[in-house]
């Protein structure tokens, strides 16, 4: 049985206990709060004169940043905010719309003022502008005591990137940019009534490769969050990120995308994304439990107090364990369709 | 083409024995199923159905890739062609060309027959 979860009202106490945090706000958090909330009150109406149906991009995004938040929220804290500021833990419901209008902001303008240019351009003017915006306003949720990080991401900062952790942000925004703003044109493609070429001919290696792409770096980002121990070490290809795990990922990916694009060729784009995730999912369980029962994958301590407590039956282990799942193949999941359909639909380029 | 559900059963069994054999599987599944006089096939039977079924999907989608080349003539409608068809109404709508839209078909795969047929239905559809 997993070692952590032998004990359970051991766990369960150890849970209450690190839940406990510092939630008195400063008057200068409150002011940065107001500040947010004023900035979505005032450039939601500014954005529906660029761009139609604001609000619906508006919530798509500011989920795909939820998501994000969701199950990266052991790797970051949010101190300090007031109690109406957190929704679940010390996941906060206002840096969550702070970081989606700036994102739906930056989408919007760029998308105006360079709209002869081909979207990948576009997406790269996204990151690098969103990058440097990213680093301001972290800068700032740090030095108002908001934002401090586990001390598992402190160390992959100071050991792999010698010029600091603001030098790692620069691995770590860019990746977490992608993920979210492929999330959010997915969904745009939807919301926009975009049409959508029926494909004959499957491109399987571009496919796999984009699969490959968004699996692998994700996984490293993720890395602080877990250790992938005991397993060959020829397997290892960046700390403890290996291809006996990665590489499993990766054909599901790409297999759950062919299959459900195939099966569901006569659906839109909203049904065959939870057939992904639905595919998806039956395989990664399975496999990731096992990956964990045999001690293959060691939660880090902040992970492990992140749990809520709840197990799943039979196996004891936490139900973030399954629940993540749909979470984070949900943003690889849209970055992979999104450009994958951008291949098929060269109007859409 | 729809595969018969024994022999999806039949494929899932065969894929679970290879995949299992290393850890036990076959024991396992042979002491699950007498030691509860069967009552285990019901979730034995359609977890093996499940995998064969997404087996045997997978190789129709291969095989039906490699020789869609062969198939030039124009086949009746089926769901693909009405979503094909659907295409060809909403881009003209939204003011695109047929030669646009014949191209956009051909940059993913579509044969000129297959092109053809579907502007033929959709005009009369109209």
């Amino acid at each position: 049985m997993f070692k952590y979860f032998s004990d359970l009202e051991a766990f369960r106490q150890s849970v209450r206990l690190q839940h406990q945090f510092d939630q008195v706000a400063t008057t200068s958090i409150i002011v940065f709060e107001v500040f947010v909330l004023l900035a979505v009150l005032i450039l939601l109406p500014v954005l529906s004169k660029f761009t139609k149906r604001v609000l619906w991009k508006f919530v798509v995004l500011a989920l795909g940043v939820l998501i994000f938040e969701f199950f990266t929220n052991p790797m970051w804290f949010n101190y300090k905010m007031g109690p109406w500021a957190y929704i679940f833990q010390d996941i906060s419901w206002i840096l969550t719309l702070g970081w989606s209008i700036m994102i739906l902001s930056v989408i919007v303008f760029v998308d105006r003022i360079f709209s002869s240019g081909k979207e990948w351009q576009r997406f790269g003017i996204y990151l690098v502008v969103l990058t440097g915006l990213v680093l301001f306003f972290e800068s700032i949720v740090i030095k108002l005591g908001i934002r401090s990080y586990s001390p598992e991401v402190e160390a992959v900062c100071n050991r792999y990137f010698s010029f600091g952790p603001s030098f790692a942000s620069l691995y770590y925004i860019p990746v977490f940019l992608s993920l979210v703003i492929g999330f959010y044109k997915y969904w745009s493609l939807l919301i926009d009534g975009k049409n959508l070429v029926p494909i004959k001919r499957r491109k399987w290696f571009q496919g796999l490769g984009l699969s490959a792409i968004a699996v692998f770096f994700f996984e490293i980002m993720v890395d602080p969050m877990a250790q992938n121990v005991g397993l060959p070490q020829w397997s290892y290809v960046y700390r403890d990120v290996s291809l006996l795990m990665t590489i499993p990922w990766i054909i599901i990916v790409w297999m759950a995308i062919n299959f459900v694009d195939v099966k569901l060729f006569d659906k839109n784009i909203f049904v065959r994304f939870f057939g992904y995730l639905f595919f998806i999912f039956i395989f990664v369980f399975p496999i990731e439990v096992k990956w964990i029962l045999s001690g293959h994958i060691v939660f880090s301590p902040n992970v492990q107090a992140g749990f809520s407590g709840f197990l799943i039956p039979g196996i004891n282990l936490p139900v973030e364990v399954a629940f993540a799942i749909p979470f984070y193949y949900a943003l690889i999941v849209a970055f992979v369709k999104y450009w994958e359909i951008l291949i098929y639909n060269k109007r859409l380029q | 083409m729809k595969s018969p559900k024994a022999l999806s059963i039949f494929v899932g069994l065969i894929a679970y024995l290879l995949c299992s054999f290393p850890f036990g599987g076959v024991a396992f599944l042979f002491v699950s199923v007498v030691c509860t006089a069967g009552v285990a096939l019901i979730v034995w039977l359609p977890a093996f159905w499940l995998v064969g079924f997404v087996i045997l999907s997978l190789f129709d989608l291969f095989t039906a890739v490699s020789t869609s080349d062969e198939r030039q003539e124009a086949k009746p409608l089926d769901k693909k062609q009405m979503v094909f068809i659907q295409y060809i109404q909403k881009e003209r709508a939204a003011g695109v060309s047929d030669q646009q839209i014949s191209l956009a078909f051909k940059q993913v795969g579509w044969t000129d027959s297959d092109i053809q047929a579907a502007f033929k239905y959709a005009d009369s559809v109209k």
